[in-house]
């Protein structure tokens, strides 16, 4: 579909490429702001849910009576209180809305209530009565791969497999699981509309595939349930898939009143999916000059209980497997196990994150094998547009600035020796300057935007202008990362109007605007909006026989001809519903064009090391990464900062641990946050090359920063120790021990 | 539930001997409660509002710590930077700004955690523990008064109302190092604290050793003080590692194994016993409230 996209004549304040200050920036702020946790109606219940305290068990009984029995519990529901689907899930409806005769990980909901206060509903929860068979847990993903308890395999063949180089590197690598670790918990509020309908007003990254779900187990019709966008304190994937969303409206329904449920931290870490954890295997090969001739890798994700995302992820893993480097020889076998782990599914930068810690260990490996320059490798096998993807064979048409992201973050000024950001150790005297060790790597990172694999992957949006300007109608959901500034932008610069509101709709006033996921809804609901605000304008000034359109009406040889106040007389409304360039599944040996587009970053990091107690400082982590069109540059660093220290977070601290599939640390004193006095500064530059599909040649940004930053401070790790560091997090005793 | 304010020492000593439980800050029975660690008891009586609790006196023979004195006080009081500096350093450790404004002396030494940071200062610099209630009162030592994880040899109806140490000697010195995996918000790995007097030929004359996190308890490197009289301060520290990684009965837990944890307290014990002896050679060397933003006592 093509539109006419002239612009304004005139300047516009705020529009793109200027880093326009966020409109729900002060509130939240000032704590001004309505998160879904803040929600309140008169009358309303609160729930609670009831959990397995096993991995794996069969339910033999479960008794309600004890928790109806207290006072102020208004129901309590079990898997026969479910009206329609009994289960949910993203992609394959695999996972039980509450467990009926198994129960499948630690954490898994068996009941759920409603009472007139949290704390009642809680004491209830807990005073449902269980009864349970133990069974033993499958929790060894290598096990599951053996016993075929698997979601998905994953096969990539590509040029002649019998190739071979003369230099060849062969490692194992191993990524723990990771947290989204949002600082909004999980939270929601169901409301019954009086006529067998609910509203819900959830945490979510995408309310239409919640509301798909929720008409499912409910046995409800698409159109008496409204899902609707609300205010969230992060997401990273956490968001994606269903958790409260089904129980509010089964207990809101059941009681005909508001019921609002908030998790609790500890709840909130067994209540989201979480990054899948991997095994890795490589043998890189190459020639004597340093070309990369065969690349073989498998790669092992655990999915935990439940489907989720995991054949995304794992598509992800393979696809991306080799890095951004030209190979023409390539085989990649994935696999995605099911065990009675906790279901892992999306997050920032998913399986890529994964397979890129391991391809940059390997071209370490293979750089000083070859005795090059780590970087100059890197140069030499550079995957560039007009390129094939190793993996897909994909010819590459959007711009992929792979040697000038390199050329720029290898040109940025190193950092003296003296200069320190702190010592490893925390802030006591633990470590002094003679203890420490410098150590410099650099990652490079790939991945696709948007869905992938032919998946019909499109965003509505509606623009109207009215008295009060223009306004963005949009299911998409802000969950921090600033889409209601960009949007706004957009329709500034495309319509040369400068008052722009950015409205979330529900569901049942818009069509869907995907997933706030896969770094897309700059590109996709930006697209969608850009083009609706573009046909606007042409309507407006084809109707008035007009030639440019600005806050004060439509004007024509340079003479205003219709005040604005006349022109939203009329009623001014466009709806677009955009689609990125189409994909196709891959065939048998995982070969096609299967990506819509691909960004990319390289990252430099520096870090401090106390050998002997295996503290890592990270000193600085600076980065070149390509954006297409940075459309507001405050927020892309934005994007960059926070994606770095989540791809810290990952390198040396961030990591749930298990113990037979319970997780031993679900709370914010042994899950390790970096906190901001644990924060690297930051030296971003935005390598902008035009002619990606999103609107004005902008690339999804989100995702890279997370992508090669975990693989730069291992790498300086291993510089700095000259240990193998084949593991992340990092822990202190495989630096010290 | 009760809860009651004391308004003076008797008070709050006649609640005690009742069955009431103290609270001070707080910052662990709170924290604990609301972790499901164990239940707020079913009686408390707040001790919070006694000023006289809350002073650091100097004495003839040293100086009384008020249970009641927070770590923020202790952390910038000139007379324990100048003479107790390792208990400066631990207490400027001690969890968050917030933590250290409302987290007492006397409720981290009655808390008897065995990652408790002022522990081992206390230990090396000789503290003695002040017992008081209805019917008396007592001294004891810290060694005496830890017995376990959380356990003490007071009674229930005891409240520690002061914690007094002895004078220190010319040309002492000592140090808390604590090892942590981030900058803020943390509980130590392991910890060492080290006391140091030095002879005018530079060698050690005698000093201290204890440990924090390795122990069901705190612990003293007993032989310590033994091992370093007599070295200059190299070998001292290198022997005293040796014996910290003997001594030590660490467990694996979630944060690190007991193998890390016995190979890390060594280092860190000689760490404490360098800079305990720097400063005593006159070196200055701060108490290292958050370097990263010099926030805190810069000395």
């Amino acid at each position: 579909m093509t539109v006419r996209t002239e612009q304004p004549s005139s300047r516009i304040d705020d529009g793109i490429g200027e880093s326009a200050l966020r409109p729900d920036g002060i509130a939240k702020l000032k704590g001004e702001f309505e998160y879904a946790q803040d929600q309140w109606v008169e009358g309303m219940l609160w729930g609670a849910t009831t959990r397995s305290p096993h991995p794996h068990a069969r339910i033999l009984s479960i008794d309600v009576a004890p928790a109806l029995a207290i006072g102020g519990v208004h129901a309590v529901l079990t898997a026969d209180d479910v009206p329609g689907r009994a289960s949910f899930g993203l992609e394959h409806p695999d996972q039980p809305v509450l467990a009926k005769e198994m129960v499948n990980f630690w954490g898994e909901p068996v009941a759920i209530v409603a009472a007139e206060d949290d704390a009642t509903a809680r004491r209830a929860a807990a005073a449902v009565v269980v009864e349970y068979e133990r069974l033993e847990p499958l929790t060894d993903p290598e096990d599951a791969d053996l016993r075929d308890e698997v979601f998905q395999r994953m096969r990539i063949r590509r040029g002649d497999q019998s190739a071979s180089g003369s230099v060849v590197v062969e490692g194992f690598y191993e990524v723990g699981m990771q947290d989204q670790a949002p600082l909004g918990t999980e939270a929601g509020l169901a409301v019954p509309d009086g006529h067998g309908g609910v509203d819900l007003y959830a945490t979510s990254q995408f309310v239409h595939a919640d509301h798909e779900q929720v008409v499912a187990s409910l046995g409800l019709r698409p159109e008496q349930v409204r899902a609707h966008p609300t205010g969230i304190g992060g997401a990273f994937g956490a968001r994606e898939d269903v958790n409260l969303h089904i129980h509010l409206c089964l207990l809101a329904l059941h009681t005909s009143q508001p019921v609002k449920m908030v998790y609790h931290r500890s709840e909130s870490f067994t209540g989201h999916v979480h990054r899948h954890p991997a095994r890795m295997w490589y043998r890189h090969e190459a020639d004597e000059d340093g070309n990369l001739v065969r690349v073989r890798a498998k790669v092992l994700i655990d999915g935990g209980a439940y489907a989720s995302t995991t054949a995304a992820v794992l598509a992800n893993a393979c696809y991306f497997a080799v890095g951004p480097y030209n190979c023409e020889s390539v085989s990649v076998d994935g696999v995605g196990t099911r065990t009675n782990n906790p279901p892992c599914g999306a997050m920032r930068g998913f399986g890529a994150v994964q397979v890129c810690f391991a391809h940059e260990a390997q071209m370490d490996r293979l750089a000083d094998a070859l005795g090059m320059d780590p970087l100059e490798l890197r140069r030499k096998n550079a995957l560039e547009s007009g390129d094939s993807m190793p993996t897909t064979g994909q010819v590459i048409e959007t711009p992929l600035p792979t040697v000038e992201v390199i050329d720029s973050l290898a040109a940025m000024p190193i950092p003296e020796e003296s200069e320190r950001a702190g010592l490893p150790g925390g802030s006591g005297l633990t470590t002094e300057e003679h203890h420490v060790v410098r150590g410099i790597g650099y990652a490079v990172g790939i991945k696709n935007l948007g869905f992938s694999e032919g998946f019909d992957d499109f965003a509505q949006a509606r623009v109207l202008l009215t008295p009060g300007g223009a306004i963005v109608e949009t299911a998409a959901i802000e969950v921090g990362q600033g889409l209601v500034t960009i949007l706004a932008q957009i329709v500034r610069s495309s319509m040369g109007v400068s008052s722009v509101e950015v409205r979330h709709v529900d569901t049942s006033k818009i069509d869907s605007a995907g997933s706030t996921s896969a770094s897309r809804q700059t590109q996709m609901s930006g697209g969608a909006t850009l083009e609706a605000s573009s046909r606007l304008r042409a309507r407006i000034l084809e109707h008035f026989a007009g030639d440019d359109l600005n806050d004060e009406g439509v004007w024509r040889d340079g003479e205003l001809v219709v005040p604005m106040s006349r022109v939203t007389e009329d009623k001014w409304e466009e709806t677009v519903t955009f689609r990125h360039p189409p994909t196709s599944p891959p065939d048998g040996d995982g070969q096609g064009v299967v990506h819509a587009d691909f960004a990319l970053a390289a990252h430099r990091a520096v870090v401090d090391v106390d050998p002997e107690l295996g503290l890592v400082t990270v000193v600085r982590v600076d980065t070149a990464q390509d954006v297409g069109k940075a459309l507001n540059p405050q927020s892309v660093v934005g994007q960059i900062e926070g994606g770095i220290m989540q791809g810290v977070g990952l390198a040396i601290m961030e990591e749930l641990i298990l113990d037979h599939g319970v997780i031993r640390n679900p709370n914010f004193t042994d899950y390790l946050l970096p906190t901001i006095l644990d924060a690297p500064d930051v030296e971003a530059l935005l390598i902008e090359k035009e002619g990606s599909w999103g609107p004005f040649g902008a690339k999804g940004v989100g995702e890279p920063p997370t992508i090669s930053s975990t693989a730069a401070v291992a790498a300086a790790i291993r510089n700095a120790t000259g240990r193998a560091i084949n593991r992340v997090p990092v822990r202190p005793q495989d630096i010290a021990l | 539930m009760s809860f009651a304010i004391a308004g003076s020492l008797d008070e709050a000593l006649a609640a005690l001997a009742v069955g009431a439980r103290p609270i001070a800050g707080g910052t662990d029975l709170v924290v604990g409660a609301r972790q499901g660690k164990a239940p707020l008891p079913a009686s408390l009586v707040a001790i919070d509002r006694l000023d006289e609790l809350a002073h650091i006196e100097s004495r003839d023979r040293g100086i009384r710590i008020g249970a009641m004195v927070t770590h923020s006080q202790l952390m910038i009081d000139q007379m324990i930077v100048s003479g107790y500096t390792a208990l400066a350093d631990a207490a400027a450790l001690v969890g968050s700004p917030s933590t250290r404004n409302i987290g007492t002396l006397g409720g981290n030494v009655m808390n008897a955690s065995p990652a408790m940071d002022t522990g081992a200062p206390l230990m090396v610099l000789g503290a003695v523990a002040q017992l008081r209630s209805a019917r008396g009162s007592r001294t004891v030592e810290l060694s005496d008064l830890w017995t376990g994880p959380g356990q003490t040899s007071a009674e229930t109806e005891e409240l520690c109302v002061a914690i007094d140490l002895p004078p220190r000697p010319a040309r002492s010195g000592s140090a808390y190092v604590r090892l942590e995996y981030r900058r803020a918000m943390e509980i130590a790995i392991v910890g060492a604290a080290a006391s140091v007097t030095l002879a005018d030929d530079g060698t050690i004359l005698g000093g201290a050793v204890a440990l924090s996190a390795v122990a069901p308890t705190i612990i003293e490197v007993d032989d310590a003080g033994a091992l370093m009289t007599g070295h200059l301060p190299d070998a001292a520290a290198a022997a005293v590692a040796t014996a910290a990684s003997d001594v030590a009965r660490p467990i694996s837990d979630l944060r690190a194994s007991d193998t890390y944890r016995r190979h890390t307290v060594g280092v860190m014990a000689a760490r404490a016993v360098d800079a305990a002896a720097r400063r005593a050679a006159g070196e200055e060397i701060g108490v290292p409230v958050n370097r990263a933003i010099g926030v805190g006592a810069s000395r």
